[in-house]
């Protein structure tokens, strides 16, 4: 009796299940009005499946017809503020909602069309450009674009500044190097101090008119003429980057000042400007907000559930952005931007028709590959067909503009203790603090390293090993020449013997007081979690080791903020850590390895000698004008960066975006702060038959 | 009852002082971190200029003593532009999520009603089929179905949340499409975003039918499926051998005897007799399980992508968010302390041995 | 009178890990209507066993009754459905247990306890078996019985606790009622005034009762007969006074003997029996208190002594005469 019972239960359990299961989503109407949806949801339609003559098994079920979603795992933006963001999420977003003065055409990286400014000129010298803006864009709120606006969202930007934000790349535009600070503050205070003085003064120590002067120059460097229809930039050196900078957030990403004031940003008045210096990411309106001209407006952002955009219906574009470009409204009408962390997850939700795109890091793209319906190059003309049962275009090998060195540390910090050097002393327990400095140990760690196992192992296949700072497809690349640092235990014990750390002059393959009798003993760090970084210790650590029994190196797993505490301190030897471009120059790939004061430059701490050698180059490097004249030193710079061994150039990684076989239009531009998403306005996406 | 009256507001009483006491030692244990790495909150990558780190630093007042910051987490900060003082705990700001880019208040406002709605329909399942299931396996005690039932609740026990998880996934839903994860489909997500939708506890099932629209109720309950299933069947298994050895423990009491010699039949006597008393343990230990629940379980709200409380702690740990994380656990505590109060009262009322000292 | 119970025979084993344990080995007896019958024996004789494998209450995977008849107005107790034993229980043949702690459900009230009889026999509502329950309650001398209902067993006393117990097993006015050891766990005063009550009960009600015990004293006033249990068989039955004048099994000369009295003038030393009563793993062969026997014989050691009458009210299971020291 009780059995019964209990089996009826089970029974009702299930039953009850399968009712829910199949009052599944009403088919293809996804109107959102009660009465569309409780009639469609009553009469259970089925969605329409993937053609059965053609593709009998696994046929994925299409969904949501207008809009696209993709699925991310990397996390979501912090802010959508263009002048507060400096990472691809947010980045991504904003490219889908505000525009720059001009744009990339198509999948190139070094030719533009016009977006908001319909034509430009430059001064001969180069130092000044004039761009005359488009007239009749609306923004999605309903201004109306004019010169001022476009003036109005450079200063801000340039003001907001804040700490660890992307405002260097324009300090340094318009006012050279040495004053591309770390924010808004230090500028001020570096530009408000008196000739001579030793040390800037402190931002709080400010005068009032001393802050309203630095707001009213830079006011100088960014002029808006309304009745002319232009608007005029001023550097203090030839920027030879400059379309890139108009084409994304830098000089890019134009607000509707008129807007932003009255929803209580700033007004563009000089005496308040410090109020919205480095703001909080969530103190700015345009954290959850946005208004644009692009072709689509924000929605919604639910942190931690989705960031929804909606086609600009009044968007400006009538003329195809290139031949057989997009126009008019954008084609899709909807996106959805989604973060599942669980790659299990992403990937069910891919089968199910759920997801358009998903992120898929380089060890699970093999996975994926028996889904391939067809297999593209960087867009659709390089299609080939493969799995005829299968249901993504899968686009492969794709050379994103990303390096990853492992970057050693010339003259490493010991005030303290440094854990990661042992002993500290050429005792064979130890490395001591200029190991790096010696060339032939920077070399023989270049010769130690297998380039190819860290790319068949960490990336799955998905790379190639980098020739050196600046990467494949740039200006400055060696074409056709293989990298100079092969990997070749010959070479890396011969280098050994021939340096020379106790300075006597005797080479150590001859000294027995040196490296290669003695041994040494060191240690390599990756942030927990992090496989990638952790296999090139590994790699790395499996090449020293095999060409001299006395050498030791220690991997070790430690949290983030350790790893980034103690490469602050500058006390790691090596660290592995890549770089993706801000905007596409040479220059911003030799200036964060290589430059004195760069992003990882400033680690890395070569000694005074090459600190000049690279300074004086990368900075004649951004003072020549035009490719002609820069193709040869950035070439040389890529050249000297591997005879010196700077770094250990280990990869440079490719990307994999599979997407559902009924999105439409994707070409791969590395120019885009996401180019996984695609210029989400030429893709669409067509129902199958 | 003045006697449970005092009881109760005894507790309440002492509820503030151990909330405070549960801050000042997180708060003391998140201090053991240097500023550098608190900083790496706001750091997400390598800094790309000098001195970024250091500006981070002073901007957030990292660097002040450890009872300064406690004092400002508690009381609030002076804004020097208004002269206002804002935030502080003790005015009723817990302070800005970063992990959850929104006050902390405002993303337990958005999380919790997700996770409430799984502990909610996890308890059907773990009291229906646990509980039951638990009675059903006493009273046939070491006969196979007993056997059966408790191989069942060793293997519950022992499968790991997340290879579960993701098989149910994979099959149910990749396969067969069926249960998908998150909380809404797409359409469903449009709907209850709108208008005219009102949200009452933004649970989407409850709201669903306060709201009348079935088909939005339908396609939260087949969302909810699958997580229910794997947090369910992790702790029914839990619940059927408590509720088992309960039960055993109560059909071998004296006044079991004295039922069936009065004449009533063997179902009788279970439900009248046995089911009352071996039940006070087991709906002790179910709603302390369920109230465990509304803490969040991180695993599962990550297979299934349900932004829920668990899932907002772990992310705000793993970056180290303090001021996330202190709210958050002072919340669990709030919950922990009133659930144990309520847990207690109950029991009162159930057994009257109890109530009645 | 009319018999209406009649044991014959009856055989109970335990199933335990180091065996089978022979609890009852062959119990007879007879009751007439309104008789009381006592069965005394010490702890492991198997009296409280017999009478629960009677009703059929003893837990079934260790317990079965493997032999025998429980006649009762000439039904086999035995061999019924469940559905009709379980009309005897509780509305004919009703039980008063030995703890009344233990024995009462401490979650449900005294009322809705004392009253389920008449619900489940009487198929009466809840508020006329409440009202029953008051007046039950009542006569065994629970003042306040009406608002006592709502109260639980804890909030009683020992005492009050078996009066209620025993107003429960008789709300429904049995024939029969069979006390196990209802005063043991009782202090000397309250077993009295619960024996008093009983007998009054009888007095008005009529019932028939088996009253199980261990103490012999408690006995004499109460029972008309009396069988001793021992080794799981009753070794002696007869009307009680001919039992306390004339033991003739050695077992119960041993247990008077050990009885301290009130009328003996000489400080003499209590009588204990030697020896530890048997495990009952094996069905014995021998007679069971051969081990402890001060009379033995050789045939006692092959053969185990059935229940012989020596006189019309007087049966013993035992070979040898005690007074002669010889076999009969």
């Amino acid at each position: 009796m009780r059995n019964k019972l209990f089996v009826l239960m089970s029974l009702l359990v299930m039953a009850s299940m399968l009712l829910t299961a199949c009052g599944q989503q009403p088919a293809t109407q996804a109107a959102p009005t009660a009465a569309a949806s409780t009639a469609a949801s009553e009469s259970a339609a089925e969605p329409t499946k993937a053609p059965e003559a053609a593709a009998p098994v696994s046929a994925v079920e299409f969904k949501n017809p207008d809009t696209i979603t993709y699925i991310t795992g990397a996390g979501e933006p912090e802010t959508l503020d263009p002048a507060w963001t400096y990472e691809t999420a947010g980045s991504t977003t904003e490219l889908n909602i505000y525009e720059g003065l001009t744009f990339f055409k198509r999948e190139k990286t070094d030719e533009f069309i016009p977006a908001l400014a319909t034509d430009w000129k430059t001064s001969d010298d180069g130092l000044t450009w004039t761009f005359n803006i488009r007239k009749g864009v609306k923004f999605h709120e309903g201004g109306t674009l004019e010169p001022h606006d476009v003036a109005y969202t450079a200063q801000r930007a340039f003001l907001q500044g804040r700490i660890d934000g992307w405002q260097w790349i324009v300090y340094e535009a318009f006012y050279g190097p040495d004053m591309a600070m770390a924010g808004i503050k230090d500028f001020a205070a570096a530009f408000s101090a008196p000739a001579g003085a030793k040390e800037p003064p402190k931002f709080e120590t400010l005068k009032p008119e001393q802050l309203v002067k630095v707001c009213e120059d830079v006011k100088t460097k960014i002029v808006a003429d309304d009745d002319a229809g232009t608007v005029t930039y001023h550097f203090k050196q030839p920027v030879p980057w400059m379309l890139a900078l108009t084409s994304q957030q830098f000089l890019g990403g134009i607000l509707d000042k008129e807007w932003m004031a009255e929803n209580g940003d700033w007004d563009g008045d000089c005496k308040t400007w410090t109020k919205y210096a480095d703001p909080s990411a969530e103190n700015t309106i345009l954290f959850k907000k946005a208004n644009g001209t692009g072709p689509y407006k924000l929605d919604h952002w639910t942190p931690g559930e989705e960031i929804v955009l909606t086609a600009n219906e009044n968007y400006w574009r009538t003329e195809p952005m290139w031949e057989g470009g997009p126009s008019g409204v954008a084609s899709i009408k909807r996106v959805v931007i989604k973060n599942v962390d669980e790659w299990g997850t992403r990937l069910s939700m891919l089968q199910a028709g759920d997801a358009d795109e998903i992120y898929t890091p380089p060890q699970y793209r093999k996975e994926l590959e028996p889904f391939a319906k067809q297999t593209c190059g960087t867009d659709e003309s390089s299609c080939k067909d493969d799995k005829a049962d299968g249901f993504l275009t899968y686009f492969r090998k794709l050379p994103m503009p990303a390096i990853t060195p492992g970057q050693f540390n010339w003259q490493m910090n010991v005030e303290g203790g440094n854990p990661y050097i042992g002993s500290g002393k050429l005792d064979g327990n130890g490395i001591p603090a200029n190991f790096f400095s010696d060339i032939h140990i920077r070399k023989a760690f270049s010769a130690c390293f297998d380039y190819d196992a860290m790319v068949k192992d960490a990336l799955a296949g998905e790379g190639v090993q980098a020739q050196g700072p600046i990467p494949q497809g740039m200006m400055g690349y060696l074409k056709d020449q293989a990298p100079l640092n092969k990997f070749d235990t010959a070479t890396c014990e011969a280098e050994f013997k021939k340096a020379d750390l106790d300075g006597d002059g005797k080479a150590a393959g001859e000294d027995d007081d040196d490296i290669w009798s003695k041994g040494f003993y060191m240690q390599i760090a990756y942030n927990t979690g992090n496989d990638t970084r952790r296999m090139a210790a590994e790699i790395l650590k499996a090449g020293i080791e095999s060409v001299n029994p006395k050498f030791t190196v220690a991997v070790l797993a430690m949290p983030w903020p350790v790893l980034l505490e103690s490469r602050r301190q500058g006390k790691l030897p090596i660290y592995v850590g890549g770089w993706v471009e801000d905007y596409h120059d040479p220059h911003n790939w030799v200036n964060p390895f290589l430059y004195s004061q760069g992003a990882y430059g400033r680690i890395v701490n070569m000694t005074a000698d090459y600190k000049k050698k690279y300074d004086d180059i990368i900075i004649s490097g951004a003072k020549a004008n035009g490719v002609e004249a820069r193709t040869p030193i950035y070439e040389s710079i890529q050249k000297m960066a591997q005879e010196d061994a700077v770094d250990i150039w280990m990869y440079q990684q490719m990307e994999g975006f599979p997407f559902q076989s009924w999105i439409k239009g994707f070409y791969f531009n590395p120019a885009y702060g996401n180019p996984e998403y695609g210029w989400i306005y030429s893709l669409s996406k067509v129902a199958p038959k | 009852m003045s006697s449970m009256l005092s009881f109760i507001i005894r507790r309440l009483l002492i509820l503030p002082l151990l909330l405070i006491a549960v801050t000042i030692l997180i708060f003391s244990m998140l201090s053991m971190l240097t500023p550098y790495e608190r900083v790496s909150l706001y750091v997400k990558d390598i800094p790309k200029r000098q001195g970024a780190m250091e500006g981070l630093i002073k901007k957030y007042g990292l660097d002040d003593p450890v009872p300064v910051q406690y004092w400002r987490w508690m009381a609030g900060t002076k804004n020097p532009d208004t002269g206002e003082i804002e935030g502080g705990v003790l005015r009723g700001n817990l302070g800005w999520s970063k992990t959850g880019k929104g006050t902390v208040w405002e993303v337990i406002g958005r999380r919790l009603p997700a996770t409430a709605e799984l502990a909610l329909w996890t308890a059907i399942p773990m009291i229906g089929i646990g509980i039951y299931l638990g009675v059903v396996s006493a009273v046939n005690h070491n006969k196979l179905l007993d056997q059966i039932l408790r191989v069942f609740s060793i293997v519950g026990w022992s499968i790991p949340v997340f290879v579960f998880g993701l098989i149910v996934l994979l099959f149910f839903y990749a396969k067969l499409g069926w249960f998908p994860p998150g909380r809404l489909s797409d359409w469903a997500s449009q709907v209850v975003q709108s208008s005219q939708f009102i949200r009452y506890t933004n649970m989407n099932s409850i709201d669903a039918l306060l709201n009348g629209r079935l088909d939005i109720f339908r396609d939260a309950v087949r969302h909810l499926v699958l997580p229910v299933i794997t947090l369910a069947y992790l702790d029914w298994a839990y619940l059927l051998r408590v509720t088992r050895s309960s039960m055993l423990d109560t059909l071998n009491q004296d006044y079991m005897t004295t039922a069936r010699a009065k004449g009533l039949s063997e179902n009788k006597v279970i439900r009248r007799h046995a089911l009352p008393n071996a039940l006070i343990p087991v709906v002790t230990v179910g709603a302390l399980m369920l109230i465990g629940l509304l803490n969040g379980v991180v695993i599962t709200e990550t297979i299934f992508n349900i932004p829920g409380m668990g899932s907002f702690l772990a992310e705000s740990a793993i970056s180290l968010d303090v001021i996330s994380v202190l709210g958050i656990t002072m919340f669990n505590c709030l919950i922990l302390l009133v659930g144990n109060l309520i847990v207690d009262i109950l029991y009162g009322v159930i057994d009257p041995r109890i109530r009645l000292r | 009178m009319t018999e209406i119970l009649s044991v014959q025979g009856l055989e109970t084993q335990f199933r335990t890990r180091e065996g089978i344990v022979h609890a009852v080995n062959g119990v007879s007896f007879n009751l007439d209507e309104g008789e009381t019958l006592g069965i005394v024996g010490e702890s492991g004789c198997g009296k409280s066993v017999s009478v629960m494998s009677m009703l059929r209450l003893i837990p079934s995977p260790p317990g079965q009754v493997v032999a025998g008849k429980a006649l009762y107005q000439g039904k086999d107790l035995l061999k019924m459905t469940d559905d009709e034993i379980r009309h005897v229980r509780g509305a004919q043949i009703s039980m008063v247990f030995q703890d009344p702690m233990t024995f009462f459900n401490p979650v449900l009230t005294i009322g809705k306890q004392v009253s389920e009889p008449l619900e489940i026999h009487n198929g009466m509502n809840k508020k006329m078996a409440y009202e029953r329950a008051a007046k039950v309650l009542e006569m065994v001398g629970i003042p306040k019985a009406k608002e006592r209902l709502e109260d639980y067993p804890h909030q009683f006393s020992g005492g009050m606790r078996q009066r209620v117990m025993i107003a429960m097993a008789l709300i429904t006015n049995p024939q029969l009622l069979i006390a196990d050891e209802p005063t043991t766990a009782l202090d000397v005063t309250i077993q009295a005034q619960i024996v008093e009550l009983v007998q009054r009960l009888r007095e008005e009600l009529g019932m028939a009762i088996i009253w199980i015990t261990h103490d012999l004293g408690i006995i004499a006033g109460l029972a008309k007969r009396v069988a001793v249990m021992y080794g799981g068989c009753i070794v002696e039955e007869a009307e009680v006074k001919e039992l306390y004048a004339n033991p003739m099994h050695p077992y119960t000369r041993g247990l008077l003997g050990s009885l301290p009295r009130m009328d003996e003038s000489d400080h003499r030393r209590l009588v204990s029996i030697d020896g530890m009563p048997p495990i009952l793993m094996e069905k014995p062969k021998s007679c069971p208190f051969l081990s402890r026997c001060t009379y033995a014989v050789d045939h006692c050691k092959t053969e185990n002594p059935a229940l012989k009458s020596l006189s019309p009210n007087h049966k013993v299971a035992c070979w040898v005469d005690p007074n002669t020291g010889r076999e009969f």
